[in-house]
């Protein structure tokens, strides 16, 4: 199964294989976990979140067609539909605790350093997300989810060289917003 | 320096950062801002982000993979439906090809199976049916508290895919919902990929727990049967508890039911929708006993949560209050918050907070009264009861528990009555004896008629208020206060210990989704409701008119409705599919979900309650779900129309295609062979297709016209693509009533002309969708190739075949002779 490119396990899938429907989801579960942990702070909702994904891949996985764009892009925008749609119906601040960093994923033992890279986490992400949303979207899906331009280009529709661009501005942006926040707390230390 | 080329070597290097070059080498050569914005993108790869642990994966990953064993209903190649697709395309762009078949023409009227439908909308939570009739009890969930199961859904770790050991709660046979929640009979083993802040997987489902001493459910068969771990139950439970026992109910929106000793409850119809998903419908009898509810505020219009009694039923909207209903069949009703409608005999009264009405079965409901509890000794007896240094009327009505004797420590539950000392409703024995370390105690609410420094008289009650006494703020006279405090032996008087003011009954919240359709200044208009607008409103950014919003406030005492917010809603579930068991026609429930019919809804004949249906409808701006077909679902996979010409009669053959039938098969009579016939069958999952009528075809130019009913769900130029598969190519013949619209439901007509072609009359609309709002993410379906081309397979079927990549704007032409979507097989 592991040496099946996506296509021929999508297929594998759309007759009913399960074990293809499992190496779909051992491969492209944790990225878009990470996609979504990107805008959603709770490990636990998020990781609730990647699974309503996969299962809502699984329940329109036979109308998937390859029409020449790769099955990550098709998969991702499932991911984002489902994801905008939670974010539309909650409000309010997300709060992160601290106790995340005590799960899986962390190889930290001393405390300095979880609250440490706690911080940082909080601040990329609080960064991010302060970005205008296709700007956000792309960095996402380029960095935290790991998909390459094309798939990057297919899942927003938009062309490679607009993605490339939107991940330029973007990154610059996201550089300013950590730099003001490293200044606000240089500040508020002095 | 150039921006294009500073993006290019940052591109370049982040490139080769992927490819797995030492980020110092990626680095070099860049100035400090290009090495930053490399440093940035590698800080995001490299994110710290916490990630849920293995256990907890493997769990999803075994109810994902479960999602996807779907059952033999499904045929295991999809090239069923893509063959009938094409030829249902071919045939409607190639009358010449259809006259060579032989008059043999398929449409498609409707799916069967699940999944199919690209974009489908989300299914409704259906709640997991059992086999049993009536009460319906699912396995076990958990044996945890309350709280922790408050804490849920969060997967737990313990669970992994092959310790499943309890029921695997199957989903109802063909059903869209994935078979994704699993339960274990044993341990904390409880897992929900679909998240829900309550304890219950769904709207139909009402937990039972926080079980106290006996607490028994009824089952199928008729048998009382002892519940000893929380369970869910649904419409048709019986539940009922034993002295000095209890239990408590839990609704999927928050609402609760507090049972007491003695009491005996049947859930009627059970559709708890949350408030962004609809309406609250929770109907209950109480035959016996004593029951709490508190209910979640909702005044949507629609939603209902109703307590029957033997004697009459109190409808609640948002409030706390008691039902009891008495030995003798006396039932009773008290609010302590909100308000209830109690009616009976055709008479109805509203209860506010504090107030109290009782009936027997041939009364109305008694005029509201000021309710009146009490804690204390009892030192007098008979006509007049004393508790506390307390008088309370009694009569043959009141209520006495536990053979209190003097001496004894009571609770006294009545209401005030004008001119007269209160009446007892209720007298239970708490203990023997009079030592009580914390005094006798008063609960009184009721009207501030006068207010003094030392003394307020609530109710005609009169109250000494001392320095110690917490009085809530603003309190005027005229307002309903609830009074809390003790009671001084020897001379009874009532020392206010708190005076809290009680809400405004008029001023209900409400909460609703609906479309903008005016926007002014100081008033919308939505979804034909005028709301105003106050300094105080918060309006999310971005609204305009035609979007869809939830709107919350509250309802002033002049009817007016201010709103307090206005956030935008995804509209995207403008249609709805259910799958599941009948539950009723009238209304209309499939698997617990409530529905409205039109004159438009296909229906097909037969239907009976138990019968595994499909429903598929849209969603109207007011909440309303309408169905826009009701169709069986039993081994059927396809059900098709075609016309074609009898090669024999028993056995059956149409245009070479071999028909089963059987009785219920209706053959219009005097049909021979070499008659031009309209079939409508079903093709099983065996193959085999089973005729379900055979009529006549007439002479004359319409040999026999078709009308189903479809969502639009793509409009590509002159090709309106239907929600089942279907495509329809415009031409100047088809007459179109209304604008046609993504998500419109429409009727389409199709005849049998004399020549046998097959034409579509006409196109109506029936229902069109509000406009569209604010941009949302398209929904997943094949997306265009690089540079918004399309791949087809050119002339399928012919020596020429071949996949071909081409631009959408040419994707007309192509699919105008023949070719198809796709690529070639």
């Amino acid at each position: 199964m592991e040496q099946l490119s996506d296509l021929e396990l999508v297929n594998q899938a759309q007759k009913g294989n399960r074990e293809a429907i499992g190496a779909l989801y051992d491969r492209h579960h944790l990225r878009i976990y990470r996609y979504v942990r990107s805008r959603i702070y709770d490990t636990q909702l998020a990781h609730d979140l990647t699974g309503e994904i996969f299962l809502r891949m699984v329940r329109h996985l036979d109308t998937y067609r390859p029409t020449g764009a790769p099955f990550t892009a098709w998969l991702y925008q499932i991911a984002r539909n489902h994801l905008a749609n939670h974010v539309q119906k909650e409000s309010g601040p997300q709060m992160v605790a601290l106790t995340e960093m005590s799960k899986n994923g962390h190889t930290a033992v001393d405390p300095a350093i979880v609250v440490e890279q706690q911080l940082e986490m909080e601040g990329l992400l609080a960064a991010l997300n302060r970005l205008e949303e296709s700007q956000r979207e792309v960095l996402a899906l380029r960095f935290l989810a790991g998909l390459s331009l094309q798939e990057v280009a297919e899942t927003l529709d938009k062309s490679v060289a607009a993605v490339k661009s939107i991940q330029h501005r973007s990154l610059k942006t996201m550089k300013l917003l950590m730099r003001s926040k490293e200044m606000e707390t240089v500040m508020r230390d002095a | 320096m150039n921006e294009h080329e500073s993006e290019a070597r940052v591109q370049e290097r982040l490139e080769l950062w992927e490819k797995g070059e030492p980020l110092v080498v990626c680095l070099q050569g860049l100035d400090a801002e290009e090495a930053s914005l490399v440093q940035t993108a590698v800080q995001l790869q490299q994110a710290p982000i916490p990630t849920p642990d293995g256990t907890a994966v493997a769990a999803q990953r075994a109810a994902v993979m479960a999602a996807g064993s779907l059952p033999a209903a499904i045929p295991a190649n999809p090239l069923w439906k893509e063959r009938l697709i094409n030829l249902w395309q071919t045939l409607f762009t190639h009358r010449e090809v259809a006259l060579a078949l032989s008059f043999v023409l398929i449409l498609i009227l409707s799916f069967a199976w699940f999944g199919l439908r690209g974009n489908e909308p989300e299914a409704p939570v259906t709640a997991v049916l059992p086999a049993s009739d009536e009460a319906s009890i699912t396995a076990p969930i958990t044996t945890q508290t309350e709280t922790e199961m408050a804490a849920l859904p969060a997967t737990q770790p313990e669970l992994a895919a092959e310790e499943t050991t309890g029921e695997e709660a199957s989903t109802i046979p063909g059903s869209n919902v994935p078979a994704a929640i699993q339960t274990a009979v044993t341990g904390n083993q409880l897992f929900m990929p679909v998240l829900s802040t309550s304890l219950l997987a769904g709207p139909g489902q009402a937990a039972l727990h926080e079980l106290s001493g006996m607490v028994e459910v009824k089952t199928a068969d008729g048998e009382w049967t002892a519940v000893t771990a929380n369970i869910h139950l649904t419409t048709g439970a019986h539940i009922r508890t034993g002295s000095l026992s209890s239990a408590a109910l839990t609704f999927y929106d928050g609402s609760q039911a507090h049972l007491g000793p003695n009491a005996e409850l049947s859930l009627d119809e059970v559709h708890a929708l949350q408030p962004a998903e609809g309406f609250r419908t929770v109907v209950m009898t109480q035959w016996t006993g004593v029951s709490d509810h508190t209910v979640q505020i909702r005044n949507d219009g629609g939603s209902r949560y109703e307590v029957k009694t033997p004697t009459g039923s109190g409808l609640a909207r948002g409030t706390q209050f008691r039902v009891q209903v008495q030995p003798d069949g006396r039932a009773v009703y008290t609010v302590t918050e909100g308000k209830v409608d109690v009616n009976n005999q055709g008479r109805t009264v509203s209860l506010i907070a504090g107030q109290t009405t009782q009936f027997a079965a041939d009364e109305p409901p008694a005029s509201p009264s000021f309710l009146v509890t009490g804690v204390g000794v009892l030192t007098q007896m008979g006509d007049t009861w004393i508790v506390a240094g307390q008088s309370f009327t009694v009569n043959e009505d009141t209520l006495i528990l536990g053979d209190p004797q003097l001496g004894d420590w009571v609770s006294v539950t009545g209401h005030l009555v004008p001119g007269s000392d209160p009446a007892a409703d209720t007298i239970q024995r708490l203990h023997s004896g009079g030592g009580h370390d914390g005094g006798n105690e008063f609960t009184l609410t009721g009207p501030v008629e006068s207010i003094s420094e030392t003394v307020w008289v609530v109710a005609g009650q009169t109250i000494s208020v001392t320095a110690d006494t917490a009085v809530d703020e603003g309190i005027a006279m005229g307002d309903t206060v609830r009074v809390r405090g003790d009671i001084l032996p020897g001379d009874g008087t009532l020392v206010a210990v708190t005076i809290e003011l009680l809400a405004v009954p008029d001023e209900l919240p409400f909460e609703f989704v609906g479309v903008v359709q005016v926007q002014a200044d100081a008033e919308w208009t939505i979804s034909g409701i005028a709301i105003q607008i106050d300094a105080g409103t918060q309006i999310e950014e971005g609204i305009g008119v035609g979007d869809t919003v939830k709107v919350e406030g509250v309802i002033l005492p002049d009817n007016t409705w201010l709103a307090r917010e206005i956030t935008l809603v995804s509209p995207d579930n403008a249609t709805f599919t259910i799958t599941g068991e009948l539950f009723s026609m009238s209304p209309w429930n499939v698997a617990g979900v409530p529905f409205t019919v039109a004159d438009w809804t296909q229906i097909e004949p037969g239907l009976e309650i138990g019968d595994l249906v499909r429903v598929t409808g849209i969603i109207l701006p007011d909440g309303a779900w309408v169905a826009a077909e009701i169709v069986k679902l039993d081994n059927h996979v396809l059900q098709i129309i075609f016309v074609g010409t009898v090669d024999s009669i028993d056995p059956w053959v149409v245009n070479g295609l071999p028909l089963v039938t059987d009785d219920d098969t209706i053959i219009e009579d005097g049909i021979v062979v070499g008659d031009l016939v309209r079939v409508v069958a079903w093709i099983r999952t065996d193959g085999t297709w089973l005729a379900t009528q055979i009529d006549l075809l007439d002479d004359g130019d319409e040999q026999g016209c078709v009308a189903i009913t479809a969502v639009i769900t793509a409009i590509n130029g002159n090709q309106v693509i239907l929600a089942n598969g279907q495509t329809i190519l415009l031409d100047e013949g088809i007459i179109i009533d209304g604008e046609l619209t993504v998500g419109s439901v429409v009727l389409i007509v199709a005849c049998v002309q004399a020549d046998g072609t097959i034409v579509i009359v006409s196109i109506t609309i029936i229902y069109t969708p509000p406009p569209p709002g604010p941009p949302t993410p398209p929904p997943p379906g094949p997306p265009p190739g690089p540079g918004g081309n399309v791949t087809i397979c050119h002339k399928p079927g012919t020596p020429a075949e071949k996949t071909m990549t081409l631009p959408q704007s040419a994707l007309g032409g192509h699919l105008g002779h023949g070719d198809t979507m796709g690529p070639c097989p």
